[in-house]
């Protein structure tokens, strides 16, 4: 073995040595975090919206279904939530959902609450699988004692492909976010 | 003379970039290991990895890199951790360059959760090249100077600053 085989073996060898302390770190830094993830995820889409499942997954407790059931709901007078930012609502949404962005919930519980009254059944949705605004806002929601929420995975994304009713940001819809309004006198 | 000047300065270069590449992985692990869940996101939005893999990615790279980072900085296995952050260089290169070619969005989530702007990708790639070549300057030096490495008896040399 001349030097540069020796210089190489050892040059491996301490990668070696680095790789196994860092992965000893990574495990135990896991094991600790307050946001720790199990060694395996939910990242196959085939079984719903891909996370990285756990304690700390936004899809736990949630209720899925998937376009036929979403469309089934729609035709029954369930009330959407369009859970995505105010923009891509503005832009298309399900005919007749709300706008309700996942961080502005706070400020629109009381208002919810009162539309969803009875029995009637909520269906949110965001963009696609992979977004998880969706699943936040069903699970405040359910926290909030509202107990038939859905929540429909595949989200615009799916619903538009599928060629279901759409529409832009009209009048009828009454969006739970409104423009400022003039003060009433 | 001339020669010993000149071993002085590549010996400080080496220096310079070991505590250089090492504080910034160093940086850049902090907010992977801190939200494990966010920085899972992440790994599967390269969409690279399969679907068993991502979540001991998000576990492992954080780890690997804050480890590699802490050694480059001591100058301890130098050599070992600067290869490791190397290698990492690499793997985080060819991942970009494959989402670049595809066309994919994706956020890098580097140094940050962030969303990335668009066309970042490129920037990023570039970055990550420069990155790449001072990471072979340290894995291919004759010595590290001022490195526990030396300390312990792994390097040659009496000093912080040895002389072939």
């Amino acid at each position: 073995m001349n030097a540069s085989d020796h210089k190489l073996a050892r040059a491996l060898c301490e990668t070696v040595v680095v790789l196994i302390i860092g992965l000893l770190a990574g495990f135990s830094n896991n094991a600790l975090s307050s946001r720790s993830i199990p060694l395996v995820g939910r990242w196959d889409k085939a079984y719903g919206a891909p996370s990285p499942g756990g304690a700390h997954d936004a899809t736990r407790g949630n209720i899925e279904i998937d376009g036929g059931e979403a469309l089934r709901l729609f035709q029954e007078g369930a009330i959407f939530l369009d859970a995505r930012p105010a923009e891509p609502y503005a832009e298309r949404h399900i005919r007749g959902a709300y706008s309700l962005p996942e961080k502005q919930l706070a400020a629109q519980m009381e208002e919810l609450l009162a539309m969803i009254e009875g029995d009637r059944k909520a269906v949110v949705y965001c963009q696609s699988m992979e977004c998880d605004e969706a699943h936040l806002l069903a699970r405040a929601l359910r926290e909030a004692g509202i107990r038939e929420v859905f929540v429909f995975a595949g989200g615009m994304k799916e619903w538009e492909a599928a060629g279901y009713p759409v529409e832009k940001s009209v009048a009828t819809t009454v969006p739970l976010i409104k423009p400022a309004a003039p003060p009433e006198s | 003379m001339k020669h010993g000047g000149s071993q002085l300065l590549n010996q400080s270069t080496v220096l310079i970039l070991r505590l250089f590449l090492g504080a910034l992985f160093i940086y850049a692990s902090l907010h992977k290991l801190g939200d494990p869940v966010s920085f899972s996101k992440i790994i599967y939005g390269y969409k690279i990895l399969p679907a068993w893999a991502v979540n001991l990615a998000a576990i492992v790279l954080p780890g690997v890199e804050l480890i590699a980072g802490v050694f480059l900085v001591l100058g301890l296995l130098s050599r070992g951790a600067s290869l490791t952050i190397t290698l990492s260089l690499g793997v985080f290169i060819c991942s970009l360059a494959y989402n670049l070619w595809r066309g994919l969005e994706f956020d890098c989530g580097c140094f940050s959760f962030a969303h990335s702007p668009r066309g970042a990708a490129a920037d990023l790639l570039i970055r990550d090249l420069v990155l790449l070549a001072l990471g072979l300057r340290v894995v291919f030096a004759r010595r590290y100077a001022c490195s526990l490495d030396w300390l312990f008896g792994l390097e040659r040399g009496g000093k912080c600053f040895a002389r072939d």
